[in-house]
């Protein structure tokens, strides 16, 4: 009887310590400061990386990479700028396993992986000092869209120039300049063949069907929705010292640069 | 209403929809240029069909196919401008002309045209 509550005491003493210990990591992890830039090895945002290219990026015109999750190291991740210790933004990084310069980039938002852009090139450029790193992010075909500068010391993040490389990957995703243009005049000449027989009307309605998915899926190069918020260009290239401040912050968001 | 042309209605109405649901939905470039593609052209088709018994006096082919010519580049040139802020005069220009070119080929040809 007297082994048995001793049992049952060491038992309860290491539930109550194992409860203890729960509630610290707890407490702990809400006051984890949520630091501007990181790298992690998480194995749950990993997974999340991971469901998410499955649903997601498979669909997107853009899986020209093709298998990305196999190209790219979802293991270490690089956290970018969040917003603030309330900020419901941030930027998960991943990059290649064979070139460190390519990226790709999840935007994730209220905890959510919403989207996701490869930027291709990100090319380290250069180090600015021992304690600062600056990146030029180039997409597919070279054009410069931004520079960042990361603090190593400090773990910041600041967006220094943002190019007019922006805005062809702004505009680029659904082109609807050219399918609504070719589409009225598919459908001004359909309507023309189609008074002469039903069958004149279907060739030509296939054939311009071909012709138009032809010519203006092809004329996109990146291949994103654009569903951003707000953005902000600041494309004067000699103003990159003074466009650094400690609130601006670089998301990427359907192929969108969001400064907050 | 007979019941051919309740079922091309139909059908009609089943690829609109589709096409619509494919266009709001998708996020692949491909399909988006398909689906609008689509929407124009069968509507444009039967469009045609339904204009054909009331547009019974054309005057001239000729006269008509440049006209449409006309307009069909000038309605492209407008929208491309007013949505993407530039213009891509050549495949534009290219398309009306081999359409153009296809539509005299077929009416001269077949001796088979709007005022048959």
């Amino acid at each position: 009887m007297h082994m048995k509550t001793k049992l049952l005491k060491y038992v309860l003493c290491c539930l109550c310590c194992s409860c203890s210990e729960i509630q610290h990591d707890c407490i702990n992890s809400e006051l984890v400061e949520k630091r501007p830039y990181e790298v992690v090895r998480d194995v749950n945002l990993q997974h999340e990386l991971l469901s998410y290219l499955n649903v997601a990026v498979i669909t997107r015109a853009s899986s020209v990479v093709t298998a990305p999750e196999e190209n790219y190291d979802l293991s270490v991740q690089e956290i970018y700028c969040p917003q603030s210790q309330t900020s419901n933004e941030e930027m998960v990084v991943v990059r290649n396993k064979n070139n460190n310069n390519n990226v790709m980039a999840f935007y994730k938002e209220n905890g959510v992986i919403s989207n996701c852009l490869i930027i291709e090139e990100c090319k380290q450029d250069f180090m600015t000092s021992s304690n600062e790193t600056v990146f030029l992010c180039r997409d597919g075909d070279n054009t410069p869209i931004f520079k960042a500068k990361i603090n190593e010391v400090d773990h910041t993040c600041n967006v220094v120039e943002i190019y007019s490389g922006i805005n062809k990957v702004q505009s680029s995703g659904r082109n609807w300049g050219c399918n609504l243009s070719l589409g009225v005049c598919g459908a001004l000449w359909s309507t023309a063949f189609g008074m002469v027989t039903v069958g004149a009307g279907f060739v030509v309605g296939i054939a311009w069907c071909v012709f138009q998915t032809w010519i203006c899926s092809t004329s996109t190069t990146v291949s994103t929705a654009t569903t951003a918020t707000t953005a902000t260009t600041t494309p004067d290239s000699t103003t990159s010292a003074t466009a650094t401040s400690s609130s601006e912050v670089v998301a990427l968001t359907n192929g969108t640069i969001v400064l907050n | 209403m007979n019941l051919k042309v309740k079922t091309t209605l139909a059908i009609y109405c089943i690829l609109i929809l589709s096409m619509l649901t494919i266009l709001v939905c998708t996020e692949d470039n491909l399909f988006f240029s398909i689906s609008i593609a689509v929407i124009c052209t069968s509507t444009g088709v039967l469009g045609g069909q339904i204009i054909k018994r009331r547009v019974q006096v054309l005057k001239s082919r000729i006269g008509f196919l440049i006209g449409l010519f006309i307009v069909s580049f000038l309605l492209s040139i407008g929208i491309h401008y007013y949505v993407a802020k530039e213009i891509e005069l050549i495949y534009i220009v290219l398309t009306n002309v081999v359409l153009a070119l296809v539509a005299l080929w077929y009416f001269y040809f077949f001796k088979q045209g709007l005022n048959d």
